[in-house]
């Protein structure tokens, strides 16, 4: 138990005393909260400055590349258009005119004989070089008085310049008849035809 | 230095014990340890001097103090009241006598029961009432506080006087044991009596001590008296208690004079109220019992054993910075709040 004379100061002044003290603690506290809560926002704006200026330096590169990827895809667009022009192109350049082929046909057609069907086939081999190249296959069956006029007629395709590997397919005697059934097919030559278009079109 | 003692070591170390005296000087004190008492740092200070407060008050290792006021500004008294009387009763009682109760802190300690003043009257008993002017009080913490102090406690020389020689009294028994301790000063002394460690009777004196040049006691060891005042002084021997030095003898008498007469009075009082109990001894503290001659020739004229107080002989290292009877008050402050959680 406290003397008496222990102590002459009264309790109100030891509460305002230690009210005080709770005061000055809690303002040093205060203190350090927001100390430590500008050096941490200090600390995170550095931080967030770096990233933010990586960010540019990202973005600046991103753009970059967009613009390149852009320029990529119009090239490969454009490319493609052009690849698909080529092919148009190719296609139509490919294709021999079926009058041309008429017109060689007949034209070595003797007089004793005569086609009853022409049909073209178009067809894929690969090359030497691995290249799958088109090409196109005739087979004409017609009908002749012998076989000498089949022969003639065969010859003749050999020396066309737009036929190429001509085979007679069979020469036979028709049923009920003397005239003979015979079948022929042959490859076009299409660089030939092609040279004698251009030779057409521009004597 | 300051800003580590103030959040590390402030928390753990006693208090400074700080005593304003009446000879405007303001004396410093901090001890350390449970049983082995040191002397951390003592200094002296005018007190008008701020400066030499702050530098003084910088060199402790704790913020915490406690005060002690000057004798002189404290309002003391015996007064009798009924024994149910509220505190209250007991203020009005002491502001009907002297109207400096008024502005004043006040405590009082239960010193007898048992009284009646007729056939039919009223259980009585005595109180020991000491009062504080608030503004005195304000005064000391103040300067205390811009020194860069923590003032915890502010207590009266009476009190701090006697918790000097508690280290006495740790036996049993020893509360039979009556001692009278006069506590002399140039503005104001103060007579005590004590039973063992508690105090029973307080009364101011008119008595003021003269000046006395403060290396008299300081030029010489403190502890041992040996029948000189000026040499020949030896540490204490079994013979007398320890913390009390022997007065020389006395060179001349001082038969009725009123300081006596005084301490007579003083006796009277504890007589009429204990007259079972005779007073064993006195103890001479202040800067008055630095006049050894003096206070040997009233412990004559009283019958009884003088002593000179020097609490510095629990406290070691303190012999030659802290000793003698002057400092007995700021050594009972340090004893008393030693162990105390502030």
């Amino acid at each position: 138990m406290n003397h008496p004379f222990n102590d002459f100061l009264t309790q109100k002044w030891h509460d305002q005393k230690r009210d005080r003290r709770i005061f000055r603690y809690g303002l040093v506290l205060v203190g350090l909260v927001v100390i430590t809560t500008f050096s941490a926002f200090a600390t995170t704006m550095t931080h967030w400055r770096s990233v933010f200026q990586n960010q540019q330096a990202v973005s600046a590169k991103w753009d970059d590349a967009q613009q390149r990827v852009q320029g990529f895809l119009n090239s490969e667009r454009s490319l493609r258009s052009r690849l698909e022009k080529a092919k148009a192109i190719s296609t139509l350049l490919d294709v021999v005119p079926k009058s041309i082929l008429l017109s060689e046909l007949t034209s070595v057609l003797p007089e004793q004989a005569f086609v009853n069907t022409i049909r073209i086939d178009t067809r894929k081999r690969v090359n030497d070089e691995g290249i799958s190249m088109p090409f196109d296959k005739v087979h004409v069956s017609g009908e002749s008085t012998d076989d000498a006029t089949v022969s003639l007629f065969v010859e003749s395709l050999m020396k066309s310049s737009c036929f190429e590997n001509v085979s007679l397919q069979y020469s036979k005697q028709k049923q009920g008849g003397i005239a003979r059934d015979f079948a022929i097919s042959m490859e076009v030559q299409s660089v030939a035809v092609h040279v004698e278009m251009l030779a057409e079109v521009n004597p | 230095m300051g800003f580590q003692n103030r959040f590390s070591l402030g928390f753990t170390k006693p208090p400074v014990a700080i005593h304003f005296g009446n000879d405007e000087v303001v004396r410093l004190m901090q001890i350390s340890g449970e049983n082995d008492l040191t002397l951390e740092a003592s200094f002296e200070v005018s007190a008008s001097d701020y400066l030499g407060l702050k530098e003084a008050t910088s060199c402790f290792r704790s913020r915490k103090a406690v005060i002690s006021i000057p004798s002189s500004e404290i309002l003391l008294t015996h007064i009798r009241v009924d024994c149910n009387a509220t505190d209250d009763e007991v203020v009005q009682k002491l502001r009907q006598r002297n109207e400096s109760w008024n502005l004043a802190s006040i405590r009082q300690l239960p010193i007898y029961t048992n009284l009646r003043d007729g056939f039919n009257s009223q259980l009585q008993q005595e109180l020991l009432c000491i009062g504080v002017a608030h503004g005195i009080i304000d005064r000391c913490v103040s300067i205390v506080e811009r020194a860069g102090m923590d003032v915890r406690r502010v207590t009266v020389p009476v009190h701090a006087t006697l918790r000097a020689f508690d280290k006495l009294y740790r036996r049993d028994g020893d509360e039979s044991i009556t001692s009278m301790v006069v506590d002399m000063d140039k503005k104001q002394s103060i007579a005590m009596i004590a039973h063992g460690m508690n105090l029973v009777v307080a009364s101011t004196l008119q008595y003021k001590s003269e000046s006395t040049p403060k290396h008299q006691w300081s030029s010489t060891p403190a502890l041992i008296p040996a029948g000189s005042n000026d040499r020949d002084f030896e540490r204490r021997g079994d013979v007398l208690p320890r913390g009390l030095a022997e007065p020389s003898h006395a060179s001349t008498t001082c038969r009725d004079s009123p300081f006596v007469e005084e301490l007579r009075g003083c006796i009277g009082h504890h007589s009429a109220l204990f007259p079972e109990r005779a007073i064993d001894r006195i103890v001479f503290s202040g800067s008055g019992a630095l006049d050894t001659e003096l206070c040997s020739s009233v412990a004559t004229e009283l019958g009884l054993q003088g002593f000179i107080a020097d609490p510095s002989a629990w406290i070691s290292g303190a012999e030659e910075l802290a000793s003698g009877p002057i400092w007995t008050t700021v050594a009972g402050l340090c004893f008393a709040y030693a162990g105390e959680s502030l």
